[in-house]
C-alpha cells in the first residue's frame, strides 16, 4: 500500500494510507490526511490515485505545495519523494514493483547441469579490483591530464566508500575531512551544516594539519558563505588578488598569503552546508618561493565533487535518525494507546462493581452489594497483573536466584485459576513429577511467566466443548534442565501466527489480552537462560514448554546464570 | 449462577409480555452488571460475549433494545478508527434483519471520537457511568412501551 509518512511537523510519526481514489491533504477535520500545522490550509492539497500512479496537485493552498524542495502545481509522486506543506515533511513511499515473476526469469541450476555450459575462464580477488584506481607503476608513461583524472576518480572512490556505511553525522564528517586532509595540502579545515532550526549554518566539524602551529581561529567571511549558499557554487579566494567581492586583504607581506576554498554541500533536495580549507603561505616562503598558489581550479572542482558525495551521505544520516525517531514516537504511541485501552476496561470494570454496591446499598440488598465487591476486587488484581507485567517487561532485572520448589509454584498457580477455569468452564488440573528437590531460581519471576500462559491456555479454551488445562512439571532424565509444561485442547494457534505471539502489544485475544503477558514470560525464561517452546495444531490445542537449566541449591553462586552444565541435584 | 462468556445466556423465564434487552460486549463486568440491575427491575436479559453470538441469540429472544460494545461492529474490525456512523448502520442493519417487523433500538458503546449516530442509534461514549446507561435503556424501553 502506498503512503505518506509524516517526518516533520507536529504529527511526526504519523502514517497516512493512499487507499482512496481522491484524498486531500489540510488542517480541516474533513480532511482525509488532516494535520495539525497551522501553516497548512485548511484544504492544502489532494493526492488523486490512477491505478498505481500518485498525483499530488495544490488545491488552491496560500503557502504552496512542494516536493522535494521544487514547488508545484500538479505532479506524480515517486517513491522516496518528500512532500513539504506548511512545517509539515511526508514521505511517499510505493511498494515495490512486483517481483514475484523474477522465479521465472531467473533458475539457479544444479551442478549437474550448470557443469557443462560454461567453464571458469580467469579469477579475480576483490583487491586487485580495486586496483583499477591504483597508481600507475614507475616508468609507465602516462599523460599528466589521465594522471590527474586517475587520482581525482580515486579520491571520488575513496569518498564513496566513506561515506556509504556511516550513520553518526560528526563521525562522517571527520572522516571526510581526513580525506580532503589527504589529498589537499590544506592547513585547516571545517565543515558547516544548517541548523535545522535556525536555517543558519553551524560549524560541525573541524581540522588542523598536524605540524600547523597557528592556533588562530579560522574566521570565513559571511559574504562568502552567503554567495556560496544562495549561489550554490563553490569559490576560490585568495587574499593575495585584491577582490572587491570579497573583505579587503590586509597587508599581505605581513600575513602572508591565505587561500581559501569554500564549497556548497548540494543534496538530492537542498543545500545541507559547507565545506572550507584553506592554507596559509607564511610571507617570507612566499618571497623565496616559485610558486605562490596552493589551491587551483582543479581543487575546487574535486572539492564540489567531494562536498555532494558528502552532502547526499549527510542527508541519507538525518533521514535514518528522522525515521528512527518517528518509529519510535510510533511505538510509544501504540503502547499508549493499548495500556490506555485496557486501563479504561479496568476502569468500567471497577466503576460497574462500585454502580453495584451502590444500587445494593440503596436497597440494602446484600448479594448486589457482595457481586459489586466482587467484580471491584477482580479488577483490583487485574490492575495489579498489569502494573506487573509492565515492571517486568519495562527494567532490565536480574533474577533474583533463591532456593525453591517449582511443584509448589505451579500448584499455587493452578489453585489460583481455579475460579477464572470454573468461570469458562474449563477443568484445570495439575500433574507434579515426583519429588524435584529444591532447585536455584526466581520463584516470584516464574510464577508470573507460568500464571500468564496458564492464562491463556485457559482463554484459549473458552467456548471448547470439555476445555481441559493440564500443568505439569518435569525435572529432564539428566537432571539438567526443569520444565513446566501447560497443554490445552483449545483452539490451537495457526503456525504463522507462533512467532509473532511473543510480541510486545501482540494479542490474539480481543480486548481480553494486554499483549504484554507472553513478551513478559519469555523475558523471565530467557533470564533463567530457558525459553518457551510452543507445540500447536488448529483445532487441537497447544503446548507451551517453560523450560530453564536447573540449578542445584548448592551450586556455587558465583557460577555463571546460564551455565547449563551446573551440576544437578540428585532427583 | 451464570454462564458468561459461553454461547450466550437467557435470564429470567418470565411472561411473553416482559422487555427484552440484548447486552452483547465481550467485558464480563458490563454483562454481569447489567443482567444484576435490569433483571431486578423486571426486565428479561440476554447476553454474549461475541457479535455472531448476539445477532443468533437476537433471531431467537427477540430484544427491544440491543446494547453493542461497538468494538464488536463490524465496520470497525481491521480498522483503527471509524465514523460512529459507520458503526451505527451496520449495526443497525446486521439486528434489524434478526426480527424486520420488529427491530430492535439500538445503543452503541465506544470511543470513537467523532461524528454522531444517523438512524435511531443511540451512542454512548466510553468510560460511561452504568446510572446513565440504565437510565437511556429505561428510557428507550419506555418509548416502546408506549409504541
Amino acid at each position: 500500500m502506498a503512503s505518506l509518512f509524516v517526518i516533520k511537523g507536529a504529527d511526526q510519526g504519523m502514517r497516512f494510507e493512499l487507499d482512496q481514489g481522491a484524498m486531500t491533504l489540510g488542517r480541516d477535520t474533513t480532511a482525509t490526511i488532516q494535520l495539525h500545522d497551522s501553516e497548512v490550509s485548511r484544504r492544502h492539497a489532494e493526492v488523486r490515485r490512477h491505478n498505481d500512479r500518485f498525483i499530488l496537485s495544490d488545491a488552491g493552498s496560500s503557502n504552496g505545495t512542494f516536493i522535494n524542495s521544487r514547488r508545484i502545481l500538479s505532479q506524480e509522486l515517486a517513491t522516496g519523494d518528500q512532500v513539504q506543506i506548511g512545517a509539515t515533511t511526508l514521505l511517499f513511499t510505493a511498494p515495490a514493483e512486483e517481483r514475484d515473476d523474477l522465479a521465472t526469469k531467473i533458475d539457479i541450476v544444479g551442478p549437474l547441469l550448470a557443469e557443462h555450459e560454461s567453464q571458469i575462464v580467469r579469477t579475480m580477488s576483490q583487491e586487485e579490483g580495486s586496483s583499477i584506481l591504483a597508481p600507475p607503476l614507475l616508468g609507465t608513461d602516462e599523460s599528466p591530464w589521465i594522471a590527474r583524472a586517475r587520482s581525482n576518480l580515486q579520491v571520488m572512490y575513496r569518498t564513496a566508500l566513506a561515506v556509504s556505511h556511516t550513520l553518526d553525522i560528526d563521525q562522517l564528517l571527520a572522516r571526510i575531512l581526513d580525506l580532503i586532509f589527504e589529498w589537499v595540502e590544506a592547513s585547516r579545515g571545517c565543515i558547516m551544516l544548517v541548523d535545522p532550526h535556525t536555517k543558519e549554518l553551524t560549524p560541525r566539524a573541524h581540522r588542523t594539519r598536524k605540524g600547523d602551529t597557528s592556533r588562530e581561529k579560522i574566521s570565513i567571511s559571511r559574504t562568502i558563505l552567503d554567495y556560496v549558499r544562495q549561489r550554490n557554487e563553490g569559490v576560490l579566494t585568495s587574499n593575495a588578488r585584491e577582490d572587491e567581492r570579497w573583505d579587503s586583504a590586509r597587508s599581505i607581506l605581513h600575513t602572508g598569503v591565505r587561500e581559501a576554498i569554500c564549497v556548497p554541500m548540494q543534496g538530492r533536495y537542498d543545500v545541507v552546508g559547507a565545506i572550507y580549507i584553506d592554507t596559509t603561505i607564511p610571507a617570507d616562503r612566499m618571497l623565496a618561493a616559485t610558486r605562490t598558489k596552493t589551491f587551483r581550479e582543479e581543487h575546487l572542482k574535486l572539492m564540489i565533487a567531494i562536498a555532494h558525495q558528502a552532502a547526499l551521505a549527510v542527508e541519507d544520516t538525518s533521514y535514518y535518525s528522522a525515521m528512527v525517531q518517528a518509529e519510535r514516537l510510533a511505538a510509544v504511541g501504540q503502547m499508549i494507546a493499548t495500556l490506555s485501552h485496557h486501563i479504561k476496561n479496568i476502569l468500567q470494570g471497577i466503576s460497574g462493581g462500585s454502580y453495584l454496591i451502590e444500587e445494593g446499598l440503596k436497597e440494602n440488598e446484600r448479594d448486589v452489594i457482595a457481586k459489586g465487591w466482587d467484580i471491584v476486587q477482580k479488577n483490583q488484581q487485574k490492575i495489579s497483573h498489569l502494573v506487573m507485567d509492565m515492571l517486568t517487561f519495562s527494567k532490565e532485572r536480574e533474577p533474583d536466584l533463591v532456593p525453591s520448589d517449582i511443584n509448589a509454584i505451579a500448584a499455587d498457580v493452578v489453585e489460583l485459576m481455579q475460579v477464572r477455569a470454573a468461570d469458562l468452564g474449563v477443568e484445570l488440573a495439575f500433574k507434579p513429577a515426583e519429588a524435584i528437590a529444591t532447585l536455584r531460581f526466581d520463584p516470584d519471576g516464574l510464577h508470573r511467566a507460568i500464571l500468564n500462559v496458564v492464562t491463556n491456555a485457559i482463554d484459549a479454551c473458552d467456548c471448547v466443548e470439555n476445555g481441559c488445562v493440564v500443568v505439569s512439571t518435569e525435572l529432564d532424565p539428566s537432571g539438567e534442565t526443569v520444565r513446566v509444561v501447560v497443554a490445552d485442547n483449545g483452539r490451537g494457534i495457526p503456525a504463522e501466527d507462533i512467532d509473532k505471539m511473543f510480541g510486545l502489544f501482540v494479542s490474539r485475544k480481543g480486548g481480553r489480552g494486554t499483549g504484554l503477558g507472553l513478551p513478559v514470560s519469555k523475558k523471565i525464561l530467557r533470564e533463567h537462560g530457558g525459553d518457551i517452546r510452543v507445540e500447536s495444531e488448529v483445532g487441537r490445542g497447544s503446548r507451551f514448554i517453560l523450560e530453564w537449566p536447573a540449578l542445584a541449591v548448592d551450586a556455587s553462586i558465583t557460577a555463571p546464570r546460564e551455565d547449563d552444565q551446573a551440576d544437578a541435584p540428585v532427583a | 449462577m451464570l454462564a458468561y462468556g459461553g454461547a450466550g445466556n437467557v435470564q429470567s423465564q418470565q411472561d411473553t409480555n416482559t422487555q427484552r434487552v440484548l447486552v452483547v460486549d465481550p467485558l464480563d463486568e458490563t454483562r454481569e452488571v447489567l443482567e444484576t440491575v435490569l433483571s431486578r427491575r423486571g426486565v428479561r436479559i440476554a447476553s454474549a460475549a461475541r457479535r455472531e453470538d448476539g445477532i443468533r441469540l437476537a433471531r431467537e429472544f427477540h430484544p427491544d433494545v440491543v446494547v453493542l460494545d461497538s468494538e464488536l461492529a463490524p465496520a470497525l474490525q481491521g480498522q483503527g478508527e471509524a465514523c460512529a456512523e459507520s458503526v451505527a448502520e451496520a449495526s443497525e442493519r446486521s439486528f434489524e434483519s434478526t426480527s424486520p417487523a420488529n427491530p430492535p433500538a439500538l445503543i452503541l458503546l465506544g470511543s470513537v471520537r467523532r461524528g454522531a449516530c444517523a438512524g435511531g442509534a443511540r451512542y454512548v461514549q466510553k468510560p460511561y457511568l452504568y446510572g446513565r446507561l440504565v437510565h437511556t435503556i429505561e428510557e428507550l424501553l419506555a418509548e416502546r412501551r408506549a409504541a
